[in-house]
């Protein structure tokens, strides 16, 4: 199976997480090596979580409904990317501007309090259900920039922010739109906590992908969200392209409701699948971004995998900054794996010490040059669903 | 508007009216209505609201007993809905193939399994919420099931739009056709039912919950609750034998910039929701050819879905036109358009 390939230009970035505000903060702090763990009680312990810094919250953030938090984080994150592109109101409305946003929390009816009332029969008034249907993440967006283009939230788990990605790059290759923004966000909230620790795939420590003892995720919100354009657009307005995504992928294991498959098969075939449509070698991707969630199983099949098909190739996992930020993660690396195109540099994956000598794999510990060619960032989601992205330097 | 080529190889449908094509086509000879009640309790007391309710029980057939047990209700309504559209077109489960994209396109998501796992975080003080249900109420969990039931290794989408749900991922499908990702996509809608999903619906309309649907009632709320999955199983290959013919112009546009073509068939999706009522009246009057089929299946984000795969069935037995115009309005003023061209037995 072929498919033609064209690689689509990025012309914006944005993000906000745990390691910062906006996109030269977050990527002050990577490369830095620092991280910003906070601790969030949760039966009976205090677990660590990646939450956003005061300062960085967007307005309205707490005061305002829960449910829209997520649709502010990537309303902040777009219009940062936005601004980075040089795309003003006027280029928008001359443009069809299409809005594909992955998420987790942001699509979820469980809102707490409500249900807390509901369950107990005290009728609680409907306000909630309310905003709950005007919060759609995508929706936000739109509304917030006044796009009247295609709009998907993507609601794949873990992968959605990569898938928002790949999506969008098909929509603007297809001639859907002219402009897409896209990406994941997702916030903290109590619910989702409950469920990971239900799981027993939290780690009571700061993570630590791909080390020995590591024990599993710790949370994180944020979002990250990239600017797609046509290259007509990029012509017309002679933008400055920050990367290009040059290559998708997304095949599902069929193999577990939330387990990955044991050899990984499944983000095999999705990293074949990204390598045929940037008409690459695999020896030619100068460094991985990997999902690294600091779980046993996600760790090991990674750890198999990326020496099988990659061997010698730099990778490293950025969720010891960031925490995991499930839809919005796959969002968040797309942006980093640009900043490490963009600086020839692959970020520490800082919290790892001890190999783990169930895989070969062993991500990098120090920020490491490369060439900087190409930069592939990968994304393995509940039920299987695994997503891979490949950004190319901008003037490659 | 982006030109398109999606050969329609098959339908499943199940809802209140029932499962399969056949129950559909019972209720476009005779009409729909809704099949159970479910009871709320609302500030004015205890009511009952009729629903248009599916029955899952047609889907152990393809769904072994283990996986029965572990297998939320979404994740049955789209094996169900999925495996049905398979069956129609003479495909075999499982698939055991990588090159079939599966979406999954829903308003709501696994709500069912969400409030589930919240009960389950609420009891006995939060010590042990269920993983099982946590690994269900994930919105992504019927897509997921539904790639371990059929074995399809290919790429797999839940896209979650409100109204717009199903033309968000017919677009996502047609680009998956278009750049040879795969060769056939098993796309389809899923909502289902839930307590919180009635005691709104009871919050917001009160007494005019209770329908009956009239989609071309500008005036009056009359939606009912409907929740099921309707599948198509899509493909660019025009020579793959019989179809129902194909979707040839999807387009995601405003409502009140859209002009149906007059002299061709204009299903609208319009479910009695009042809200919605001025968008579908600007679409479709002065429209000669105008029809809803959402008496037949209630008021559900997906509708899309099931407007296009009983546009497909009539005109395969005759019961409809051969040039349809499918319309679906949402809140944001956003309109859904896809533009199909049946075959009919007849041809």
């Amino acid at each position: 199976m072929t498919h033609a390939s064209k690689a689509i230009p990025i012309t914006g970035l944005g993000c906000l997480c745990a390691a910062g505000g906006t996109v030269p903060e977050v990527a002050e702090t990577l490369f830095a090596g620092q991280r910003n763990v906070q601790y969030r009680p949760a039966r009976g312990h205090h677990y660590p979580v990646f939450q956003l810094a005061s300062e960085d919250v967007p307005p309205g953030y707490f005061e305002g409904p829960e449910c829209e938090r997520c649709g502010r984080l990537a309303v902040t994150a777009a219009r940062e990317a936005l601004g980075h592109a040089g795309l003003t109101d006027e280029h928008l409305q001359a443009r069809t501007v299409g809005v594909c946003i992955g998420t987790t929390v942001g699509s979820a009816m469980n809102n707490e309090a409500f249900y807390r009332l509901f369950r107990d029969g005290r009728m609680p008034g409907i306000e909630p259900i309310r905003r709950y249907l005007r919060t759609n993440p995508a929706s936000m967006v739109a509304r917030a920039f006044g796009l009247t283009g295609p709009c998907q939230t993507i609601v794949n788990a873990c992968s959605s922010g990569s898938v928002a990605i790949g999506h969008a790059g098909a929509w603007v290759k297809a001639g859907i739109c002219d402009v897409a923004i896209a990406g994941g966000a997702d916030m903290l909230c109590n619910v989702i906590h409950a469920g990971f620790l239900s799981l027993l795939i939290t780690d009571s420590e700061p993570c630590r992908p791909f080390d020995r003892n590591r024990q599993g995720l710790n949370l994180g919100e944020g979002a990250g969200v990239v600017v797609l354009e046509s290259e007509q657009s990029v012509r017309q307005r002679d933008a400055v392209v920050q990367a290009r995504l040059c290559g998708y992928g997304n095949a599902c294991d069929a193999y577990h409701i939330s387990a990955p498959e044991p050899t990984g098969r499944g983000l095999k075939q999705a990293i074949a699948l990204a390598l045929a449509e940037a008409q690459i070698a695999p020896n030619e991707i100068d460094f991985i971004n990997a999902h690294g969630t600091g779980t046993p199983e996600n760790d090991r099949v990674e750890g198999q995998v990326f020496p099988e098909l990659f061997p010698g190739v730099p990778f490293s996992s950025t969720k010891g900054f960031t925490g995991h930020t499930l839809g919005a993660s796959g969002g968040i690396e797309a942006v980093i794996a640009a900043l490490c195109l963009q600086r020839k540099q692959v970020v520490a994956n800082i919290g790892f010490e001890e190999p783990d000598p169930e895989f070969p794999g062993r991500p990098v510990v120090e920020n490491t040059p490369i060439r900087g060619r190409y930069g592939l960032s990968d994304s393995v989601a509940f039920g299987g669903n695994n997503a891979v992205l490949i950004l190319q330097e901008a003037d490659a | 508007m982006i030109g398109t080529k999606l050969a329609i190889a098959g339908v499943g449908l199940v809802g209140g009216f029932g499962t399969g094509k056949q129950a559909m086509l019972d209720v476009l000879s005779n009409g729909g209505r809704p099949n159970a009640t479910v009871d709320v309790n609302g500030p004015s007391g205890p009511r009952q609201l009729p629903v248009y309710q599916a029955d899952v029980d047609g889907a152990r057939r393809f769904i072994s007993g283990g996986a029965w047990r572990r297998m939320n209700r979404f994740g049955k309504l789209a094996v169900l809905g999925a495996s049905l559209a398979l069956e129609d077109a003479g495909w075999s489960a499982p698939l055991d193939r990588e090159d079939v994209g599966l979406i999954v396109a829903s308003g709501y998501g696994a709500s069912k399994s969400t409030f589930d796992f919240l009960d389950s975080m609420l009891e006995d003080d939060g010590r042990c919420p269920s993983p099982t249900l946590f690994s269900n109420s994930v919105a992504s969990s019927a897509a997921s099931h539904l790639s371990i039931v059929l074995q399809s290794s290919g790429p797999c989408l839940t896209a979650t739009q409100f109204e717009m749900s199903p033309l968000s991922a017919l677009l996502t499908a047609s680009t998956w056709l278009r750049e040879g990702r795969v060769n056939a996509v098993l796309f389809g809608a899923v909502d289902e039912l839930c307590p919180v999903l009635s005691y709104s619906y009871e919050r917001f309309f009160a007494e005019q919950a209770c329908g009956p649907i009239e989609p071309f009632r500008w005036d009056k709320q009359t939606a009912v609750m409907g929740e099921g999955a309707a599948f198509l199983l899509l493909t660019s290959d025009e020579g793959a034998g019989r179809t129902y013919g194909h979707i040839d112009q999807l387009l995601w546009t405003r409502s009140a910039r859209w002009v149906a073509p007059r002299d061709e068939a204009l299903v609208i999706g319009a479910d009695g929701h009042r809200c919605y009522a001025e968008q579908y009246q600007c679409l479709s009057e002065n429209h000669s050819v105008r029809t809803a089929y959402t008496p037949l299946y209630g008021s559900l984000p997906g509708g899309q879905a099931f407007d296009l795969a009983i546009a497909a069935l009539a005109a395969k037995v005759g019961q409809g036109p051969d040039r349809v115009w499918s319309a679906k309005c949402d809140a944001e003023g956003n309109c859904g358009v896809a533009a199909c061209r049946f075959a009919s037995d007849r041809d």
